[in-house]
């Protein structure tokens, strides 16, 4: 995505912003259709669960629909619907956080991976349902961040910019959320790859 | 370059200083300057090199992951939500239109009445309450015995009044002896019901079948390690579980148990899940239970 590309679409979200505000509904559609694929791939990302993503992506759009009428002018508005999102799909993880399953068949889950080999496994699993149970297991404070930068690939900058912290703390919070996967990952699969 | 040294897992503080910043080294994200001085210790470290390589395989699977497909029924979801949200306006409207007009109906009533009663001739304001008159007597009464007072105007039998103000709950005056038409009106002490004991958990907690979660759950996977047997671990729950269709797996099934199980104002819902990979092999079974107050919503 070029930068005058981004300035575009920057443009075209104010004009629906304006209008829609000087109420035109079809505005929100317009902008509707522009985002709400980005918006359910971060909160996708995040949740690792569809039909939670799909419920958490509609409140975003809620969100945007209640608050567009205040929302500041001169702000970026797809900045200001990526924060939303992250937020609201941060507090759905935790929320699902709190309500603990519990297994009966830890063993048969274990069984089912017997190689523990995840490059052996990459044949016979998408990798993105792997990256998808391994997200579940990373804590959610650090999952914003790793969909920031890996499933969107956005630059440190911008991912500052949407979780609206300084670029050395968005450095930071990618760092320990990495550190977290790769915990994640590792007891997951069993690995043990120790010198 | 100074690294750990070989056969102690005490890394250098050098060590340190360098994983610290391996994930960035990995994803080129260091300056030119930095990832140097990365490799330079890379190059005479094998246990760093050893993180180096575990972290990169950790983070393979991140740099293919790509989003998947949005739901086609997002907007439509999205507009029936914005209705929704639009449509409490038009009810509260209604409601409060319909509660302001209740209310001066009420108010009507309660003057008129208010009004036939002062104008009755013989009869006092305080006359009227069977409450206060029971008070005044120095009888207790509760709310149940009061409102099985028949009012003013009705054709009560002094007994009849004695039998309502004697109903479960009430407090005889002190010093009343009951006469045996009020000691036979009391109800047999045996038609006290005692609250049912909250079960210890919710496994034990029975729904409308008298089926505990403890009993679903006991004889539907068993352990590899008990039963080599893989076909024994291949069957599916049993059809109690699997209350709404007929177990048949196909591939990634997944099949959420919703139960709602009552027990005096508490409300326990439980969730099962199972899951079975493509061959038709049972990977996980799970429950989740949430309790709430009948009347409430707070998840417990």
């Amino acid at each position: 995505m070029t930068h005058g590309h981004v300035a575009t679409l920057a443009d075209e979200d104010g004009a629906a912003v304006e209008r829609f505000v000087a109420g035109d509904r079809a505005a929100f559609d317009e902008l509707f259709q522009r985002h709400s694929d980005y918006v359910y791939h971060i909160v996708n990302g995040v949740l690792a669960d569809q039909d939670l993503s799909r419920d958490v992506t509609q409140e975003v759009f809620l969100q945007v629909y209640r608050s567009l009428p205040g929302f500041r002018r001169g702000s970026k508005f797809a900045t200001w619907l990526y924060r939303i999102a992250v937020n609201r799909a941060v507090d759905a993880a935790r929320a699902v956080r709190r309500r603990k399953w519990t297994s009966f068949t830890p063993d048969l889950e274990q069984r089912a991976d017997p190689s523990g080999d995840p490059a052996g496994r990459a044949d016979e699993q998408d990798q993105s349902e792997m990256v998808a149970r391994v997200m579940r297991e990373v804590p959610a404070q650090y999952r914003d961040a790793l969909v920031l930068r890996y499933y969107r690939e956005m630059t440190t900058e911008e991912m500052a910019e949407v979780l609206g912290c300084t670029v050395t703390a968005a450095k930071v919070r990618l760092h320990r959320a990495r550190q977290k996967f790769r915990e994640c990952y590792e007891r997951l699969y069993q690995r043990d790859t120790r010198a | 370059m100074r690294g750990c040294t070989r056969g102690t897992r005490v890394p250098s503080a050098r060590c340190r200083e360098i994983r610290a910043r391996l994930d960035a080294y990995v994803e080129h994200e260091l300056s030119a300057d930095a990832a140097a001085a990365v490799r330079a210790h890379l190059d005479g470290c094998p246990v760093c090199r050893t993180e180096e390589t575990r972290i990169v395989r950790a983070l393979l699977p991140l740099r293919a992951w790509t989003p998947g497909q949005s739901p086609s029924d997002l907007a439509a979801g999205l507009h029936a939500r914005i209705a929704a949200m639009q449509a409490p306006r038009r009810r509260n409207v209604w409601r409060l239109q319909l509660a302001g007009a209740a209310a001066s109906v009420l108010l009507v009533a309660v003057c008129i009445a208010t009004g036939l009663r002062h104008n009755s001739p013989g009869m006092s304001a305080s006359d009227d309450a069977p409450v206060g008159r029971a008070l005044r007597s120095g009888t207790e009464t509760t709310p149940r015995a009061a409102a099985s007072i028949p009012g003013p105007g009705s054709s009560v039998t002094p007994s009849s009044e004695l039998r309502a103000l004697r109903a479960p709950g009430a407090t005889p005056a002190p010093g009343t002896v009951p006469t045996p038409a009020t000691a036979d009106a009391r109800p047999p002490r045996t038609a006290r019901t005692r609250p049912t004991p909250a079960p210890r958990s919710f496994l034990d907690v029975a729904d409308s079948r008298g089926v505990t979660a403890r009993a679903l759950m006991s004889g539907v996977a068993r352990r590899p390690e008990a039963n080599p047997d893989a076909s024994n671990v291949t069957q599916p729950l049993p059809a109690t579980v699997v209350r709404r269709t007929a177990p048949q797996p196909p591939p990634r099934f997944e099949q959420t148990l919703n139960e709602r199980v009552r027990v005096g104002d508490q409300v326990t819902e439980l969730y099962g899940e199972a899951k079975w990979d493509e061959s038709g092999r049972l990977r996980a079974i799970r429950v989740r239970a949430e309790t709430a107050d009948a009347d409430g919503d707070g998840v417990k």
